[in-house]
Formats: C-alpha cells, sequence, structure tokens
C-alpha cells in the first residue's frame, strides 16, 4: 500500500541582490526530486501532496525586497500542510514529510546544533531574510505532525559570523512528549562552512545540477539493501559519502554529511536495488574457463564460464539459479551489478581481484 | 557462512590520521585513529583514511580459516600551509627557507628577548614559477601588507621591509625575538578588507605562523594570504625546523578536524599525546577543542589536556582561560575558592575559545574588562576559519558624507526640544499661508526635520546612557523601541541605495548585522499584532555573544544610522517637491520674522535658511497645504 505521505520543494535560482549570483541547478533540481518522489519505485508520494515552491521565471518586475518566493511565500504553505487551512494542527503520525530545499544558503557559525538556512530571494546585504528549513523541520518533529521527517538542505553552508536564522513564528509546542518517536533523517550539502556546488553533470547532457541532489537520487536508486532487505538511512549516508568522491570527479568539493535519526533509523525502501554497470576486462582470454563473483559475504553470488572471443554475449547466472545474458566487447565483460563490494574469480582462483561495483574498471 | 569474528589489523603508514572500515552495504563496523585492531566477520570490506578532501582507500576480505595480513593505507598527502613532509604542499626550497630562518642563520630581527615569532608567506602552487617580468611585481604584492604590532596598535615588524623574499621561489619569511606577550598580526592589502589576527608568544617557546598565499577569487589577477587556512606551531625556543616532524603532521591533521567540527581523536592517540606532553602545544589546544565536540566531553582527559597545557602555556593564555572556564561549566568546582574568574584582556587565537567566553560575556561584565583589546574588538569580529580575527579599525560611520552623525555629547546637550517647534510650524502653516506669507516654508520644514528625528535619536541615548550594564530585560527593551521607533524596511531600502557609492556596509559592525534583520522581522511581528516575546530577544542576544556595554554601544550606532537614513530618506522625498506659495509679499525682513517666530531659530539661522530657499509664487492655496501635509506625514 503506497504511503500517505507529504512534500514541500523549494528552489530559489534567482534573488533580487546581485550579490546573490543567479543559480541554474534548483529548479531543476526541485523537478528531478519530485520526479523521484512520485516515482512509485522512489518516494511514491501522491502528486496532490507535494507542495513546489521555485522561482518565477521570467523574473518578476517588482521591487527588491518582495522578491519571490519570500520567506512568507514558504511559511504560508508550510502553514497550509500541516493546518490544512485550518487553525489547528492536523496530524499524520503515520506519514513523512519530505523537505527539500536548494538554493544560496549559511548556517550560523556559533550554533554547533546540525542546521542550515537557504537566503529567501528577497534578501539583500541588509536584511539577511532566510528560510532555516532545518528550524521547520524541528518544529515539526516537537509538534509531531509527521511520523518521520526527511530534510535535504542543498545550499552553502557558510558558517556565518553574523547572520541569525529567521525565526519559524509558528506557536510554541507545549508538549514535547511526543516528539521523542518522530524520526528525522538530515542532509546538508557540505560541512557547517563548506559550499555546495553545481555544475554540468555529464550523464545529463552536461545540464548544470547540483552535486549533492545528483549524489543523493544516485544513492536512492542504488544503495544495496541491509540483512533484511530494507535500504536504511545509514546505507544511504555510507553510500552517498562513499560515491560522493566519485562524484566530484578531478575537481573535489565540499562532501555532505548526514544525520540519522538518534531515536532509530528510518527504511526508504523495501524492494532491490537497482543495479550499477561493472566493466570486467580479461588480459587473457581463457575459453571454456569458469568465472566466479563472490559478494560482501564471500557467497558465490554469480558465476559464467567464458566462451568463444568471438561470442557477443555470455549466460551470466545468478546465484538464486536464474540467468542472463551480457554483452562481451574487446575481451570486456559489461556485468551489471547491485552496489557493493565483490570479489572476481578466473580459473578456479588462478586469479581473483577485489572490486566495487560501479567503481573502477576490473583488470584481470 | 560463520558468524564468528576474526581479529584484522588496518593502519595508515604514517599513523596520522583517521581511519574507518565499511561493510558491503556501506555501514562503517570500525573507526579509529592512525591503527584499528579489530574482529571482523568474514567477508568484503573497505578501509578509507581521509584528511580535508584527500583520500586514500582499499579493499580486502577477512577469510574463515586464514590469518588476514595487514592492511595498510598509503599516508594522504592533504595540503598544509607549513612545507611539511608528506603533504602535497611541501617544497625542499620552501623547507630550506623555514631551516634558514629558524636557525638564525640569518639574524632575527631582535625586539626582546625570551620568546620568537615566525612568519612564513609562501606559495606553494605553480604560480612563482610561471610570472612574467610584466606580472611579477603584480604577484609580488600578495606577499605584502603585513605588520606585527604591539597590543596597543603600535606597529613593531613591517614586514613589506623586513621579511626576506624571493618571489621566484614564492616565499617572504623573517623570524624575530620577542618578549613574551601580546601582540597583533595584522595584514592589509588593497582591495581586501583589512584583518588582525591575536598573537601570542610564551617564555621558552617559538611560535610559527605559516601563511600560504594563494590566488584570489574566481580570475581575480591578484594573489593574497589565505589566513583561514594559516597554520600555528609552537616549538620550544631555539629547536631546529623538523619538516618530517610527528607532532606538525598532527597538528595539521587536527586542525582540518576542527575545521571540520569533528572529533578524530580517539582515545588511544590522546593517551599517546599525554604522555609526550604534546610536542606541540597547539595540537594540545587543539585536542582540548575537539574533545569539546564530543556529546558527552572525557572531562578527565579533558582536565589532563588544560593542566598540561598550563604547565607549558602559563594560567594566563587566553584560549587556556577560555577552556577552563568551560571545564568548569561542565564540571562546576566544589567549594567557591575553586572558581576561576580571570580576565580576558587579551583576545584568544581560537575562535572556538572566543565564543566560549563571549557566551559568557553577557552575564559576566568583568570578563572583558573596559579598555581592554577583547571589549574593543568583541564587535568587530570577521570570519576566518578557526582562527580568531577582526577588523583592524573602529568602525566610523560618522565619516559618511551626506547623512552625518550627531555625537551622543551633542545630542544630549540639545536644550528644546526640536520635535516641538517643528510641529508648531506646522500648526501654524495653514495661518502662514493664509497670510499669503512667501516664507521657504517647505524648505524651512527640510532643515528642521534633522532635528526632530535627532529629537528621536536623543530620547533612545538618553535612555540607553542610564548605565552600561543594563539587566538584560532593559536591553530588550531598548531592542524593541529601537525596532518600533523607525521604520527599518524603508531605511534598509535607503541603506542598499547609498552603499553603492559610500560602502556602508563596510562600516556596519558584526553585532550591527545581526541585529539588522532582526529589528525587520520583529517589525513584522508587531504590524502583523503579535507580540514579541522574552525570547525572541533573548535568542538574539545569545547569538550576539558580546557583553552588554558593547551591545549597548551596538544599539546606539542603529539608533544613529537610523537617523542619518531617515534624514536622508527625508530630504530625498523632498528633492522633487516644489516650493509652491501662495500669492507673496516678498519682504525678506517679513520672511524673516514669520521664521523666527514660528520656530525659535537665531537670526543668523534664519537667514541661511531663506537665502537657501527656493520660491515659487502660485495662486493654488490648496495644493500648497498638500504638499505641506506631505511633509507633516513624513515628518511624523
Amino acid at each position: 500500500m503506497p504511503r500517505n505521505d507529504y512534500a514541500i520543494l523549494m528552489g530559489i535560482s534567482h534573488y533580487a541582490d546581485p550579490g546573490f549570483p543567479p543559480l541554474e541547478g534548483p529548479p531543476r533540481d526541485v523537478a528531478r526530486f519530485h520526479q523521484w518522489l512520485i516515482d512509485p519505485q522512489g518516494g511514491d508520494v501522491d502528486p496532490q501532496q507535494i507542495i513546489t515552491i521555485v522561482s518565477p521565471t521570467p523574473p518578476p518586475n517588482v521591487a527588491p525586497d518582495q522578491t519571490p518566493p519570500t520567506f512568507v511565500d514558504f511559511q504560508t504553505k508550510f502553514k497550509q500542510l500541516v493546518t490544512g487551512g485550518g487553525s489547528n494542527i492536523q496530524y499524520h503520525s503515520e506519514s513523512r514529510l519530505y523537505l527539500y530545499f536548494s538554493g544560496h544558503g549559511f548556517c550560523e557559525y556559533q550554533n554547533a546544533m546540525p542546521h542550515a538556512a537557504i537566503y529567501a530571494a528577497n534578501a539583500s546585504r541588509w536584511a539577511h531574510y532566510n528560510i532555516a528549513g532545518t528550524l521547520f523541520a524541528l518544529w515539526a518533529k516537537e509538534a509531531a505532525v509527521f511520523g518521520e521527517i526527511v530534510l535535504v538542505m542543498d545550499c552553502c553552508r557558510d558558517a556565518e559570523a553574523t547572520k541569525t536564522l529567521s525565526p519559524t513564528f509558528l506557536p510554541a509546542i507545549a508538549n514535547l512528549g511526543p516528539a521523542g518517536h518522530v524520526k528525522m533523517f538530515c542532509v546538508y550539502a557540505a560541512p557547517k562552512g563548506g559550499k555546495a556546488q553545481e555544475r554540468p553533470i555529464p550523464e545529463l547532457n552536461n545540464q548544470v545540477h547540483s552535486l549533492l541532489t545528483h549524489a543523493l537520487l544516485d544513492a536512492f536508486r542504488h544503495a544495496p539493501p541491509d540483512e533484511k532487505g530494507k535500504v536504511t538511512g545509514q546505507i544511504i549516508k555510507g553510500y552517498l559519502e562513499d560515491s560522493w568522491p566519485g562524484v566530484c570527479g578531478k575537481i573535489p568539493a565540499d562532501p555532505p554529511e548526514v544525520y540519522i535519526p538518534p531515536n532509530g533509523d528510518i527504511t526508504f525502501f523495501r524492494q532491490p536495488s537497482a543495479r550499477l554497470s561493472q566493466k570486467i576486462h580479461l588480459t587473457a582470454w581463457l575459453a571454456g574457463s569458469p568465472v566466479e563473483i563472490y559478494d560482501q559475504h564471500n557467497q558465490l553470488f554469480a558465476s559464467l564460464t567464458l566462451p568463444e572471443t568471438n561470442a557477443a554475449t555470455v549466460i551470466l547466472n545468478w546465484a538464486d539459479q536464474t540467468s542472463e545474458p551480457v554483452p562481451i566487447s574487446d575481451g570486456t565483460l559489461n556485468i551489471p551489478l547491485p552496489a557493493g563490494f565483490y570479489r572476481i574469480s578466473l580459473a578456479a582462483g588462478a586469479k581473483q581481484q577485489l572490486f566495487q561495483a560501479g567503481g573502477a574498471d576490473v583488470e584481470l | 557462512m560463520s558468524n564468528s569474528k576474526l581479529p584484522v589489523t588496518v593502519e595508515v603508514a604514517d599513523f596520522a590520521s583517521q581511519i574507518e572500515i565499511l561493510d558491503g552495504v556501506f555501514r562503517v563496523v570500525a573507526r579509529g585513529f592512525g591503527q584499528i585492531r579489530t574482529e571482523l566477520k568474514p567477508g568484503l570490506y573497505k578501509a578509507r583514511t581521509q584528511v580535508g578532501t584527500a583520500l586514500q582507500e582499499k579493499m580486502f576480505a577477512i577469510n574463515e580459516g586464514v590469518t588476514t595480513a595487514p592492511v595498510v593505507l598509503d599516508p594522504v598527502l592533504f595540503a598544509s600551509a607549513a612545507p611539511l613532509q608528506g603533504t602535497s604542499t611541501s617544497h625542499e626550497y620552501h623547507q630550506h627557507a623555514v631551516a634558514i630562518a629558524v636557525d638564525n642563520a640569518e639574524p632575527p630581527l631582535i625586539l626582546g628577548s625570551g620568546s620568537s615569532l615566525l612568519l612564513s608567506l609562501r606559495d606553494p602552487g605553480r604560480a612563482p614559477l610561471e610570472q612574467t617580468k610584466q606580472s611579477r611585481a603584480s604577484y609580488a604584492r600578495g606577499f605584502d601588507g603585513c605588520s606585527l604590532c604591539a597590543a596597543d596598535g603600535s606597529e613593531l615588524i613591517n614586514y613589506d621591509q623586513a621579511a626576506t623574499r624571493d618571489i621566484n621561489l614564492g616565499f617572504a619569511i623573517r623570524n624575530a625575538e620577542l618578549d613574551p606577550g601580546h601582540y597583533i598580526l595584522k595584514v592589509e592589502q588593497v582591495g581586501l578588507k583589512p584583518v588582525a589576527l591575536p598573537v601570542v608568544t610564551v617564555p621558552g617557546w617559538a611560535s610559527q605562523i605559516f601563511i600560504q598565499v594563494e590566488e584570489g577569487p574566481s580570475g581575480a589577477a591578484t594573489h593574497h594570504p589565505a589566513l583561514a587556512e594559516a597554520t600555528l606551531m609552537m616549538v620550544p625556543l631555539g629547536q631546529p625546523f623538523h619538516p618530517g616532524d610527528r607532532y606538525f603532521r598532527l597538528t595539521e591533521v587536527a586542525r582540518q578536524a576542527l575545521q571540520r567540527g569533528r572529533n578524530i581523536f580517539d582515545r588511544q592517540l590522546l593517551d599517546e599525546l599525554l604522555d609526550s606532553k604534546f610536542g606541540n602545544p597547539v595540537l594540545g589546544l587543539f585536542a582540548a577543542h575537539l574533545l569539546l565536540l564530543d556529546p558527552q566531553p572525557q572531562l578527565k582527559l579533558l582536565r589532563i589536556v588544560l593542566d598540561n597545557l598550563d604547565a607549558m602555556l602559563g594560567f594566563d593564555f587566553p584560549d587556556l582561560i577560555a577552556l577552563r572556564r568551560r571545564m568548569q561549566q561542565l564540571d562546576p568546582p566544589t567549594s567557591p575558592a575553586g572558581i576561576i574568574q580571570d580576565p580576558l584582556v587579551f583576545p584568544p587565537l581560537l575562535r572556538a575559545s572566543w565564543d566560549i567566553l563571549a557566551a559568557q560575556a553577557m552575564m559576566d561584565d568583568d570578563l572583558m574588562p573596559a579598555g581592554s583589546v577583547s571589549r574593543q574588538i568583541a564587535d568587530r569580529l570577521c570570519d576566518n576559519g578557526i582562527w580568531l580575527a577582526w577588523q583592524p579599525r573602529p568602525l566610523e560611520m560618522s565619516a559618511t558624507q551626506g547623512w552625518k552623525m550627531l555625537s551622543d555629547d551633542e545630542l544630549l546637550s540639545k536644550k528644546g526640544p526640536d520635535r516641538e517647534r517643528i510641529l508648531s510650524v506646522f500648526e501654524q502653516a495653514e495661518k502662514y499661508l493664509n497670510l499669503d506669507s512667501n516664507l521657504g516654508l517647505l524648505q524651512v520644514a527640510k532643515t528642521l526635520t534633522k532635528p526632530v528625528v535627532r529629537e528621536k535619536l536623543r530620547q533612545f541615548i538618553r535612555s540607553a546612557a542610564a548605565s552600561e550594564n543594563l539587566p538584560l530585560e532593559q536591553l530588550g527593551e531598548l531592542v524593541l523601541r529601537l525596532a518600533k521607533n523607525y521604520p527599518w524596511e524603508k531605511l534598509l531600502r535607503k541603506l542598499n541605495e547609498l552603499d553603492v557609492d559610500d560602502a556602508i556596509s563596510e562600516r556596519l559592525s558584526a553585532v550591527q548585522r545581526t541585529i539588522l534583520p532582526a529589528l525587520l522581522l520583529f517589525r513584522q511581528q508587531l504590524a502583523a499584532d503579535q507580540d514579541v516575546s522574552a525570547d525572541d530577544w533573548k535568542q538574539l542576544f545569545a547569538s550576539l555573544k558580546v557583553p552588554r556595554a558593547v551591545l549597548l554601544d551596538n544599539l546606539g550606532e542603529l539608533a544613529r544610522l537610523a537617523a542619518g537614513l531617515e534624514v536622508r530618506q527625508a530630504e530625498d522625498n523632498m528633492t522633487g517637491l516644489n516650493i509652491v506659495l501662495a500669492n507673496a509679499d516678498h519682504s525678506k525682513t517679513r520672511v524673516l520674522q514669520n521664521l523666527r517666530a514660528a520656530t525659535g531659530l537665531g537670526r543668523k539661522e534664519a537667514e541661511e535658511l531663506v537665502a537657501g530657499a527656493p520660491l515659487t509664487i502660485r495662486d493654488d492655496v490648496s495644493k500648497v497645504r498638500a504638499e505641506a501635509e506631505v511633509l507633516r506625514t513624513l515628518l511624523d
């Protein structure tokens, strides 16, 4: 049964103050995140329950301090979501709330709590109007409106000694008891003081996107399940951190920070993750030799027998007795594998190597 | 598959960075520093070590019935401002330059005795080798602008003249013998904001500051010192420079960890450091702050670290004052005699130390004594990585043209309530118009706008000047008055406008920049009939972290800023108004009489006003009235 989840996605690409250069990524990244949310294989969220707030295109001709989206634009939608337009909070304790923010951002230097805010589009050097995503998520947690909260702050976290988070201006929560059960999973694009980056992504026709959203969606798609078949927050965190250097390529970027709920992890999926393409280049092609691939537990995962060199495919036999053809080209096998660590063995262990699926080509 | 675990050792070759071991679903199953001895289930794993963005990783297998060979990771080549061995930014010629300076092969500057300070500026990139005849002079300016000052600001060393330079190899360096004490390192370069950093030299210790010179932001041609990434080492006086010193490397790893806000040191490493009493006390300072990053700091370890540092650096070392006060909060002394109340006369080296003290300064008036460097800089801090830094010159608003501020004395000494006078002008305006006065009324009103605003400001300053250490509640009331009294939305728009030419933003203190958006938000709350609660301004004060006297000064400055902007705004709004008067009597004497009667101005002042008043004579009296009404609105 699909979950009854909710989301607010905010992407700010144009700012009134020229001190904030325009961004290309936020509207595209909001669109990508939205796409993942409504995908039954992804977030599986009802599109009617997703609120999207992005910079209008072209930017409207208004006074700089009225440039949308503003703090009020977000706060109004948020209040509407948690009250259903009425005066009382409507509780969705079995649901998850996704809060996604993309734009220029910062965090408070003195504040030790993990946090970030994005600048509202009408921010200036004087009026640091901002939307502190963390504070809204924390309010939703304290109010126990939702059972789970997933916060994504895809913005810089310049540690500002001279700027403060805007309060939420939401009613104080008197009874914090139920908040203890609410799980909050947070992803920040950079560590405190670090920079988020957007850049052309080769896999996306060199369109400019944010690195974090790209890597996070990749993690959602590929992170492997644990022994119980669950892709948990901890696994998403581990996969994201591990894949980060590869996502950045030759130009390093500050790594994301992920916070797992201290009161118990959340589960993103209970379905097999998408597979990664792994190239295995055999320096000496020994037709008839067995090739075996072992998984992270050192258990046989897949096997094949090398055909003649002119074959275009070979049958790969999985450990669960199923099989499928995989292509061969120029002595290179192209094998789809779930993310994880593997050992490949040629000719009963005469040659073997450890590798990570989706990583560098294996030379055997 | 067996569930029995098997032993494995994972280490990084130089034993000087954090290691993590990941299982097949990317969960961290073990973590440690330098070397991990652990037990793992049979399976495939990955070990990785990282410093900054530099990374080393290696996969390994644990097989049942097989002894796993130690997994050894290569050292991580990270960047450092110091020319340390095993970093990605090391050059032998830079190491040689430091060795010559430290070993006194080149005589140091003698300005005292008992401690020393080495300043090294170097560019480890390719830029020094790529300069042409044309570009070299411009490039060399990246090494300029450093000076060492006494705590009172007087210059002691101008490194532009004193440093040994080789721009072709990209370095400037000089060692100096100094009396132990407090100094300020200033860096002032054209096109960059001037920055000051604290320097504390200690008897028997040599301080070594390494600063990397790097290319300016995105395509800027000039180079500049990267102060936020600076490295500080302290070694016993007279000790030669050892670029391979393990403590140097550990200090750099710890600095980067502190920058990331993550404690990477484990118990084993700290024990080792404690045994050897920190070859570099700066490592001890970092270790103490890293310990404090833990949700539940190991207080016993922290106390040992502090005791060791006390012995090395002295009880009055500013960072130690901060750390001991924090320790006192975490582990309160059992008797009043044990309570530490040392004042902070000079700022600490680390921003984290400052934050400990600043959080207490709001409630402890003696912590940063009046006249101390700490008090003076409390509202001038600027972002500089883990190191404390501030803008060296006081912020001077009064120098701005066009909306000159009045001093407190000037405001407080004024006798009559100007507001009353100006309002009386408008009360009589209709009468004047009916009398066909040709007074340059609007121009007069424009001039008198300033006294109106001035009166508003005077009242604010009076209420604030009662005591420098007002209770927090009264400070909260002042903030709310400041929010209510001035139309900040309009004023900040004006400020943005003026900033283009006047660069006012550069003159606002960090405290003022923080308060300004809060004032706007408080006004919005008040406009929406929502109360601004004590929690709101308490939250604001908590984020400011300055002594109350400094906060009060800043509130006064903001009131003055608002007053100046309000005058400027009123003047600009009136620029487009025609001074239109009804059918008139052009007698100058009559005009002056009317003006003085209405305003109480002196003869000379009234003559100046009338002389400058543009006049247009029209019969349309109702329009004139309307314009006067516009002015009244502006002034109210």
